[in-house]
């Protein structure tokens, strides 16, 4: 039997890394050498983690950098009970990556021409990337897809992580979020004219009925359709980036903080995060 | 009514559907192949190849190319010449085939308040986006501020639908995980349609990159010969583009509005290699998995599968490490289930490759005949498997496997059954 689809699930575990151009070329180097100052976890960091064979990330997307840290700092507060990854699934949610690398190719093209496009362009920029990256490097079998890609991407992340965690034969999820806090003004040779920032935000989703929840670190994630025959408006978006992937880390740390604070929780509370999607339904972290 | 009113909680109302079956109700392609279900089925079953010498842009390397373009890229119902020659090729790979999808299940203006989804596989929009705007004389790759949408939330507006719109990548693979996602949607209650599938289009620095990955064929001769899945004097696959959109409806819905009911996506699998980025596992233990996960989710064995439309693309790893996993997925009846791969005629789609190949599926299915692998003069030792070689295998056909797999280590394999 084909179990339904979840309509909400338990983030188990959480961590977001934000880095500037200098800062992901050395996570490039050691992607797990995240600095207390650019990561938070939901829980306490554990002595030791996964590690990545050696220079795996060597080729790979700002974006891809930035996610596989976050994971890795994510992984560090995972509950014992979820150690074994081999068959969690991941899903990665990039906004708009493999720019500079794909500036950085068409600026070379006319002088190098085809000889001069790396091989590496299309499996470390494209949209499943990302994904891929985790699945390989950390040897994890189930499913691995990217999902948006564009400036909607983390609204199609979660939506699609709900849709999937009931994949059989998938005890877990990692859903992936990147974003650039402004969007890198390419100067053609792999950098930016400007000074961007990526941030990444990784986070445990497991199936809510199949992990006995710890209402200090735990977190759900729920979709709630809007009622059936309102139609949603088919807007155009005004404001692109309609999740500020910023927002949603602080929000993160904050219901956490106010788990491990409080004795009680309401949806209302200051620490709940939603957002209302472009076809009526609403996503909520709480 | 407070905001909160105004929804419910999923799961709640829609039940029933968990285990629904989902029909493909409506048809739409753009393929180097043709653009009707009609034509890509007659196409196929004479064993056309779609492959021919193309002009590979000034920024190719020095050489002929071979490839399978689309050429005149239908208009899609209702929607006026100019306005739709505004929109980038990629653009009108996607809609075109979307909207005949949707005018074919008769859902272009009756919807009956039905709320309907898009799920698109693509891998590559933004820098395909980007490259072809740059080959045309643009900058837009050093203006963020032009990309303020993606094309799932234009195909939204332009087809006027109002359920979510969704973009997922899997390499290779993407239009085969955008229909599973759209079945899960379906069983959920998200939506009462879901317009599913994928495109790719050709550019230079796709070329180049797949040159250079040494994935491409370097034939020279003759451009139809130059696709041989599963033959030993394959040498790499050969690019082809654009790609199919279905529309999905859960059974009881199609029949209550007397759609046509082309067949039913009876199940799938999917699971990752984790071995690499580019090069699929020697082991096809995993491969095979997703193959099991999909027989199991339709509720079948092995030996009730009529037709397994290989992804075989003609690459020499690839093809072998797929052999193994239907081998090691079908056991004995792997020596007696026909196997085909249509990429030796449609060249490959790339992230349309999925979608596509479910049209050889539903081709084998309507016409009681089997697609066959066009080139295939010596078979691979290596891929030993019950090949429909160079001329299709009339038999009936219930129920067809069609396995997809993308760089990353994607796998899927999907199962599609006739119509009851």
């Amino acid at each position: 039997m084909t179990l339904p689809p979840a309509t909400r699930c338990s983030i188990v575990t959480h961590a977001s890394v934000e880095a500037n151009l200098l800062q992901i070329a050395q996570l490039r180097e050691s992607p797990d050498q995240v600095s207390p100052a650019v990561g938070a976890g939901s829980g306490e960091m554990a002595p030791s983690g996964p590690q990545l064979p050696k220079r795996f990330l060597r080729h790979c997307d700002e974006h891809t950098i930035v996610g596989m840290a976050a994971v890795l700092a994510a992984m560090h507060t995972l509950p014992e009970s979820l150690a074994d990854m081999s068959r969690w699934g991941v899903l990665a949610a990039p906004c708009l990556a493999g720019r500079l690398f794909s500036a950085r190719t068409l600026a070379q093209l006319p002088k190098t021409g085809a000889a001069g496009v790396s091989p590496h362009l299309i499996p470390q920029c494209s949209l499943h990337a990302m994904a891929s990256a985790v699945s390989v490097g950390l040897g994890m079998h189930g499913p691995n897809m990217g999902v948006g890609g564009g400036p909607e991407a983390i609204a199609e992340g979660f939506v699609t992580a709900l849709s999937m965690l009931e994949e059989p034969d998938m005890p877990g999820l990692w859903l992936v979020l990147t974003q650039w806090d402004d969007e890198p003004i390419p100067d053609g040779a792999g950098g930016a004219t400007n000074g961007p920032l990526c941030r990444g935000v990784a986070m445990a989703l497991v199936a809510t009925h199949s992990f006995a929840r710890d209402s200090t670190t735990t977190l759900a994630l729920s979709l709630q359709l809007p009622v059936e025959g309102v139609q949603s408006p088919l807007r155009s978006t005004g404001n692109p980036f309609q999740i500020k992937l910023a927002h949603l880390a602080t929000s993160l740390d904050a219901i956490v903080h106010q788990r491990r604070t409080t004795v009680t929780h309401s949806a209302d509370s200051p620490g709940c995060w939603s957002h209302d999607c472009d076809w009526g339904a609403r996503l909520e972290v709480a | 009514m407070s905001s909160s009113d105004a929804h419910f909680e999923l799961g709640s109302k829609k039940a029933s559907l968990y285990n629904a079956t989902v029909c493909i109700t409506g048809i739409g392609a753009a393929s180097p192949l043709g653009h009707s279900f009609a034509t890509i089925a007659d196409n196929l079953l004479q064993g056309r190849s779609a492959v021919r010498q193309v002009e590979a842009g000034v920024f190719a390397r020095d050489q002929i190319h071979f490839a399978a373009p689309v050429s005149d890229i239908p208009l899609p119902p209702g929607m006026k010449e100019q306005s739709f020659a505004s929109l980038g090729k990629l653009h009108q790979l996607c809609l075109s085939p979307a909207a005949h999808a949707l005018a074919d299940a008769g859902l272009t203006t009756d919807r009956r308040g039905m709320r309907i989804g898009i799920v698109l596989g693509i891998a590559a929009e933004h820098m395909k986006v980007w490259e072809l705007d740059f080959v045309a004389g643009g900058t837009r790759v050093l203006q963020p501020e032009l990309d303020a949408e993606s094309i799932v939330h234009s195909l939204r507006r332009d087809l006027a639908i109002d359920g979510p719109a969704v973009t997922v990548a899997a390499a290779c693979a993407s239009s085969g995980f955008a229909m599973a996602l759209g079945r899960k949607w379906l069983r959920a209650g998200w939506v009462d349609a879901c317009i599913v599938g994928g495109c790719d289009v050709l550019s230079p620095t796709a070329f180049a990159a797949f040159y250079n990955l040494r994935a491409l064929s370097r034939r020279s001769d003759d451009p139809a010969k130059a696709s041989r899945p599963f033959d030993r004097d394959r040498d790499g696959f050969v690019m082809g583009e654009g790609g199919a959109f279905f529309v999905l409806e859960c059974e009881s819905q199609a029949r209550a509005r007397g759609a046509t009911i082309y067949g039913e996506l009876a199940g799938v699998g999917m699971s990752s290699d984790a071995s690499h980025m580019v090069i699929p596992s020697a082991d096809p233990k995993n491969a095979a998995h997703a193959i099991r996960l999909a027989l199991k989710d339709a509720a079948i064995n092995p030996e009730d599968v009529d037709y397994i439309n290989a992804h075989a693309a003609g690459t020499a790893v690839g093809d072998i490490a797929e052999a193994g996993a239907i081998r090691m997925a079908f056991g004995e009846k792997s020596a007696s289930v026909p196997v085909s791969s249509t990429k030796s005629m449609s060249g490959h789609l790339l992230s349309g490759a999925s979608a596509f190949e479910a049209i050889a599926c539903l081709t084998a299915i309507r016409h009681r005949s089997v697609p066959p692998t066009v080139n295939l003069d010596h078979p691979d030792e290596q891929c030993p498997l019950a090949h429909v070689a160079n001329a299709a295998l009339d038999r009936p056909v219930r129920i067809a496997a069609s396995n997809s797999f993308g760089f990353g280590g994607a796998n899927l394999c999907l199962v599609i059954r006739a119509a009851a």
